[in-house]
């Protein structure tokens, strides 16, 4: 009995198993692929705020405050502005509504209310 | 130099680093969840924070689905209820029209979710 306790353990299916459970995790592992933006529909209570800047969203337009412009320049022309209220034109697709989503949520301070 | 090959490679060194590397996966990972394969998520920039998991895929025809099941448009009060005023989550296809998209942000916020959050992909 003391002579089999001494033997030293076969480590061989041990590491088997763990070289398995490793190459799972690793091929199954996705590092926060995803994002999230906030999205504020108008008209739920929210704080309307007393002079918002106006954006108006077509699927190929991006007009502010009667200027057109690109959704890159929305940080720099938004900067110091409280509020911003979106209005999407029929025709817009999700991906185009993140796609301005995304800049106006870099700006600090900046409350989006958008219009259906 | 015969002798010392005969007692073979030291293992734990190796076993150490393999249980390392496990126990890193196992922390730091998410088993991906089942997605509807219809569904083509919207491309977000990086600048954007992780979205957290529980999302609810809305596909381009406007159907729900949470977990790859869908949802009925009658369930959605109780799904909101259920979360109990923590943030809900939105997964868009990217070709959904945006007033759909709002116009069931609308009704969620109406049925009492305090918090909308819109989920993509990284670019």
């Amino acid at each position: 009995m003391a002579r089999r306790a001494r033997r030293t353990l076969s480590l061989t299916p041990l590491i088997d198993v763990i070289f398995l459970l490793l190459l799972f995790f690793m091929l199954t592992t996705s590092f926060a692929p995803e994002l999230e933006l906030p999205l504020a529909p108008a008209g739920l209570g929210a704080a309307e705020a007393a002079r918002p800047a106006f954006l108006d969203l077509g699927p190929a337009a991006l007009v502010l405050n009667g200027a057109s412009l690109s959704p890159d320049d929305l940080p720099s022309a938004l900067a110091g502005e409280g509020a911003v209220v979106v209005r999407v034109a029929p025709g817009v697709t999700a991906q185009r509504l993140i796609d301005v989503l995304g800049p106006l949520a870099r700006v600090p301070g900046l409350a989006v209310q958008v219009l259906g | 130099m015969r002798r010392a090959r005969k007692r073979g490679e030291p293992v734990l060194p190796l076993i150490n680093v393999v249980v390392l590397l496990l126990v890193f996966f196992l922390i730091a990972g998410t088993l991906a969840r089942p997605r509807p394969a219809d569904i083509e998520l919207a491309v977000i920039d990086a600048a954007a924070p992780p979205a957290l998991q529980g999302a609810l895929a809305v596909a381009r025809d406007g159907r729900l689905f949470r977990d790859g099941a869908e949802v009925a448009p009658e369930a959605l009060s109780a799904l909101v209820a259920e979360r109990d005023g923590a943030a809900l989550r939105l997964m868009p296809d990217r070709e959904l029209p945006a007033a759909d998209l709002l116009a069931l942000a609308r009704a969620l916020g109406a049925a009492g979710a305090a918090e909308i959050r819109l989920v993509g992909v990284r670019r």
